[in-house]
């Protein structure tokens, strides 16, 4: 079947098998292989990415189902010729990771949290990480480069 | 993921008849996604169902109906339902995790009644019908297993308006179902409590209940205890009991109506603690 979808920010279209996951389309045929593919069974967080502004787990929604809908990955966070968007800078700033692989969920759960919460407090940030899992930093600058990102956003240095 | 048919109906009436032709409802896909990729279940045809169910929330003749295709995020975040139940808004904040919240939905929940599933819970408490386009349907007829959902579409689900109703569960650490939860509903002359992650056959009415200090012989009719390598019958017990007294500290106060107590969390420190 064909699908055509605005994927950060770009008119593209694609011919998948019915049965092929979000997170394949996006590694596979558009070569954005941002979104990681961790546990694979909507645990760990590593693929996700936003679907209309709202945070999903690539890895459990199919292709299909974003036929004319908005794809933002990990790669189309920074624009206007930003190096990082802010919530990456956060990241860095705060050492928020260590090996990596969880971090591009990471930033796109945080701006799923900014869309609802603009500056979330510890609390909320700690609730709403239950579905993205880091293996080896613990949570600690994790949660602190989302509130700082999060800040950074809401004073006008972000983007979204 | 084994092949299949993906089919995009563009009305209730296309959905109808893709359902007719064998095709399986796709909503969130929360449950049902997983279910295909570990290939335990495979199917011929799907139908993406998400644009044509209703998703609305309102209040009608002393109920709170809610969309069979409202997101549990959209439920947790709606105006109405944290205004009039607030168990069940704080409930659907914690169900599993926020991406997961953003695309399963509340049909799709009740339609795969999950053993250890929260919403089953608050449905039986509330006592829950189904809207579907065969008729109503009571979901306690559903968890009794009288009644099956095969071939009809969850269109709206409406809920009683308690007094007051609280939800308390215990998180299992990975999946972020249940291992036990326990949904008390105060209604003017009565109060029921609600149990699911216990039997094995999903949530059940505790009709027995009685208060919190009474002997505990939780016997769900016939069926069977669960039993797993994260708890045994007789903790999954325990935790019932421990629980019921949860969602009971809950009611009546200016604190939150729904908990999930995390392993090692003291339960009266979890409630003081919660957001």
């Amino acid at each position: 079947m064909k699908i055509s979808l605005k994927l950060n920010g770009e008119e593209r279209g694609a011919r998948i098998e019915p049965r092929t996951l979000l997170v394949d389309l996006l590694r596979d045929d558009f070569r954005l292989t941002g979104a990681h593919v961790g546990c694979e069974t909507t645990q760990c967080g590593a693929c996700t990415v936003l679907v209309e502004g709202r945070a999903v787990k690539a890895c459990t929604m199919l292709a299909a189902e974003v036929s004319d809908k908005r794809v933002t990955t990990i790669e189309g966070v920074a624009t206007n010729g930003q190096a990082l968007h802010p919530m990456q800078e956060a990241f860095r700033t705060h050492h928020g990771l260590q090996c990596g692989y969880c971090t591009p969920g990471m930033v796109m759960l945080a701006l799923d949290l900014v869309r609802r919460y603009g500056v979330p407090d510890e609390a909320t940030i700690r609730h709403d990480l239950k579905g993205n899992i880091c293996r080896c930093t613990g949570y600690q600058n994790i949660v602190a480069a989302i509130r700082s990102g999060a800040e950074a956003m809401a004073t006008g240095s972000g983007t979204e | 993921m084994h092949e299949f048919e993906y089919l995009r109906p563009k009305t209730l009436v296309e959905l109808r008849r893709a359902l007719d032709r064998g095709a399986v409802i796709l909503a969130g896909g929360q449950t049902l996604l997983p279910e295909l990729k570990s290939r335990s279940r495979s199917i011929g045809a799907l139908a993406d169902a998400k644009a044509v169910l209703p998703e609305g929330i309102y209040l009608d003749a002393g109920r709170l109906i809610i969309g069979g295709a409202a997101t549990h995020a959209e439920i947790a975040s709606n105006d109405t339902v944290c205004a009039e139940t607030p168990a069940l808004a704080q409930l659907a904040d914690q169900v599993g995790d926020p991406s997961v919240r953003n695309r399963g939905t509340l049909g799709g929940a009740l339609a795969s009644n999950h053993p250890a599933g929260d919403w089953p819970a608050a449905a039986l408490a509330l006592d829950a019908v189904l809207h579907t386009d065969g008729g109503n349907v009571p979901f306690k007829a559903i968890a009794a297993g009288s009644e099956d959902l095969a071939g009809r579409i969850i269109l709206e689900v409406s809920f009683a308006l308690a007094e007051d109703c609280a939800y308390s569960k215990f998180l299992h650490p990975a999946a972020r179902y249940a291992v036990v939860g326990v949904f008390v509903a105060l209604g003017s002359d009565d109060r029921r409590v609600a149990v699911t992650g216990l039997a094995k056959s999903g949530a059940f009415e505790w009709a027995d209940a009685g208060t919190c200090d009474a002997p505990l012989s939780i016997r769900p009719g016939h069926q069977a205890i669960r039993e797993d390598q994260l708890a045994s019958e007789a903790y999954r017990h325990a935790l019932t009991r421990e629980l019921l007294r949860e969602a009971e500290a809950m009611l009546g106060t200016d604190g939150p109506r729904a908990v999930s107590i995390a392993q090692g969390q003291p339960m009266s420190r979890a409630i003081s603690q919660h957001v």
